[in-house]
């Protein structure tokens, strides 16, 4: 019997990806998303949100911290600033009146909900830590068909009940047939 | 003030959603620029799979079988090239959760340097068609399902504004069909709508299979090639199957896909009996490919597991494994520069009673036993 595992080719260590976006590609991507003044976010907060975490300031009376607390400082600061930001922008991005559609409803909340964590979404596959949202949002629409209606789609419909196409044909397999059907030609 | 930029990222979004609702899976969206070469530089390994037929169990446990992928079902191949002969449709009702799967296993391959290829099949091609006479009951509900999902999401993309509207999926799809129940018309009118060129699922899958193609010294195809078709060029075979598929040609030549001497539907070197294998032409088209030493091949089921004929020149794969063929033990062709070919078989006895003239060599494999499907989502 031989193991399985010896048929694996080992994985070369370039595998290992990151799951996290470097915060530089996160930002970037926000300020992409909103480069248009989107959603009401002004200029001045904006440009708040985006300047540079600015340097500790040291105080002269105190004895002068260690550097390696100060990195800290300066790290958790950062994070903190970066995930207030994302959280934030995502948060802006839902006032955008194009979704406003989209947010009222039935589903109206469950789409906010699963669309809010798929914008602020990190993960390598995005919005795969959106499993709970997406199936609130699943759940909510199978409870109310017409979560989501769609006027449109409707007038094509009978549009296409006036003149249905009927020219394209089909050989279906012999259990879909009516019984009293003769043998389907093959 | 315009959010002018948000209507791409909710159009990502319900797309993810729609695949989430019909797979179970948070998948990254299809690759915008794939690769469709017809000829690529050897591997140092690559595993070859035969047909798949809506099995899901079947095509997990080979590729399991050859180290693909790990208990997560996520790729652990490396940078191994695993071939799909093709026939990925009918007789089964996973069609579409195997093809999701391909893709997904192909993100993660290219991602540690491996790759995942694609083909068509006979019955792909006959999907395409609207040639449903090998779709099982659970193939239309499972199609069924993807379209009311899909149309959920074109709901979805028509409240945004600033979304283009999309395109009606049932857009001159017939209402009826003479003869068959009633209860079965959705289901076909799904298929057709996914599947016809153009047709979304046809577009995001079957336009990105290759109908031949050449691995190191390896031809690949899913029935056979006669030399009019290398005449014919191998890239523009291809390309005029893809173009067909996609929808931005009519026609395709029936030469290619459709008729007994075409690539997908070819029998004369995958005939189980060895005599009737026509060496002298296999030996010929393999003379005018570049290259090219064997021809791998699907379509026709070898009871007796993956076998060669003419030297090992002709090596069939089709082993059944779909419980909706023969239910046949998954076997898998490996190629490597470390053992050369072998058959990867998940019967330790290898008690298969393969012919005498075969030197495949048989590398039993023990398959993890076959987990209990998981839970994909958690309520």
């Amino acid at each position: 019997m031989t193991d399985i595992s010896s048929f694996t080719t080992p994985n070369p260590i370039h595998l290992q990806v990151e799951t996290q976006l470097p915060i530089k590609s996160v930002r970037a991507y926000f300020d992409q998303l909103f480069s248009q003044q989107c959603c009401k976010m002004g200029q001045d907060q904006s440009k708040m949100i985006d300047s540079p975490v600015p340097d500790p300031v040291i105080e002269k009376s105190s004895s002068p911290p260690s550097m390696e607390s100060l990195l800290a400082e300066a790290t958790a600061y950062g994070n903190e600033d970066e995930n207030a930001s994302l959280e934030a922008k995502a948060q802006k991005a839902l006032e955008c009146p194009c979704i406003q559609n989209l947010r009222s409803g039935p589903c109206g909340s469950q789409f906010s909900e699963a669309f809010l964590c798929f914008m602020k979404s990190t993960a390598e596959e995005k919005g795969s830590d959106c499993v709970h949202p997406f199936v609130a949002l699943q759940k909510c629409i199978q409870t109310n068909p017409n979560a989501f209606p769609s006027d449109v789609l409707e007038n094509d419909e009978a549009k296409a009940q006036e003149k249905p196409l009927q020219d394209y044909k089909i050989n279906p397999p012999r259990w879909s047939l009516e019984a009293s059907n003769p043998k389907p030609k093959l | 003030m315009t959010c002018k930029n948000l209507p791409n990222l909710v159009s990502s979004f319900i797309d993810t959603f729609v695949d989430f609702c019909v797979t179970g899976d948070i998948l990254p969206p299809p690759d915008p620029s794939p690769d469709f070469q017809t000829s690529l530089p050897s591997p140092h390994r690559l595993i070859a799979i035969g047909d798949l037929h809506g099995d899901l169990l079947k095509s997990k446990q080979s590729l399991r079988l050859a180290g693909l992928i790990d208990s997560d079902d996520r790729w652990s191949g490396g940078d191994t090239t695993l071939v799909q002969v093709g026939d990925v449709l009918d007789r089964g009702g996973q069609e579409l959760k195997i093809l999701y799967f391909l893709e997904k296993l192909k993100r993660q391959a290219l991602k540690s340097g491996g790759n995942v290829i694609t083909m068509n099949g006979n019955h792909e091609i006959m999907n395409v068609d609207g040639d449903f006479r090998y779709v099982v009951p659970a193939g239309l509900d499972e199609f069924k399902n993807w379209a009311y999902w899909f149309g959920v999401g074109n709901c979805m993309k028509m409240l945004c504004d600033g979304l283009e509207k999309p395109r009606d999926l049932f857009q001159g799809v017939p209402l009826s069909f003479p003869g068959v129940k009633k209860e079965y018309v959705e289901g076909f009118r799904s298929r057709i709508a996914a599947l016809r060129p153009k047709g979304p699922i046809a577009t995001r899958f079957l336009s990105r299979n290759l109908t031949v193609v050449v691995v190191g010294d390896s031809v690949f195809v899913h029935g056979g090639i006669l030399p009019k078709h290398v005449v014919y060029g191998l890239e523009r075979i291809n390309e005029e199957v893809r173009e067909w598929i996609s929808g931005l040609k009519e026609r395709v030549s029936s030469s290619l896909v459709r008729g007994r001497n075409s690539l997908v539907w070819l029998r004369i070197f995958s005939n189980e009996v060895v005599k009737e294998c026509d060496c002298s032409t296999l030996e010929h088209v393999l003379a005018t490919i570049p290259g090219a030493r064997r021809l791998i091949m699907g379509h026709t089921i070898q009871e007796g597991g993956i076998n060669g004929v003419c030297g090992n020149k002709a090596l069939r794969i089709d082993v059944g494994m779909s419980k909706g063929c023969i239910n046949g033990l998954p076997e898998v062709l490996e190629i490597s520069d470390e053992f050369g070919v072998r058959v990867l078989t998940s019967n330790p006895l290898s008690m298969y009673d393969r012919d005498s003239s075969i030197d495949l060599l048989m590398v039993p494999v023990q398959v993890p036993v076959p987990v209990p499907k998981q839970v994909q989502v958690e309520a």
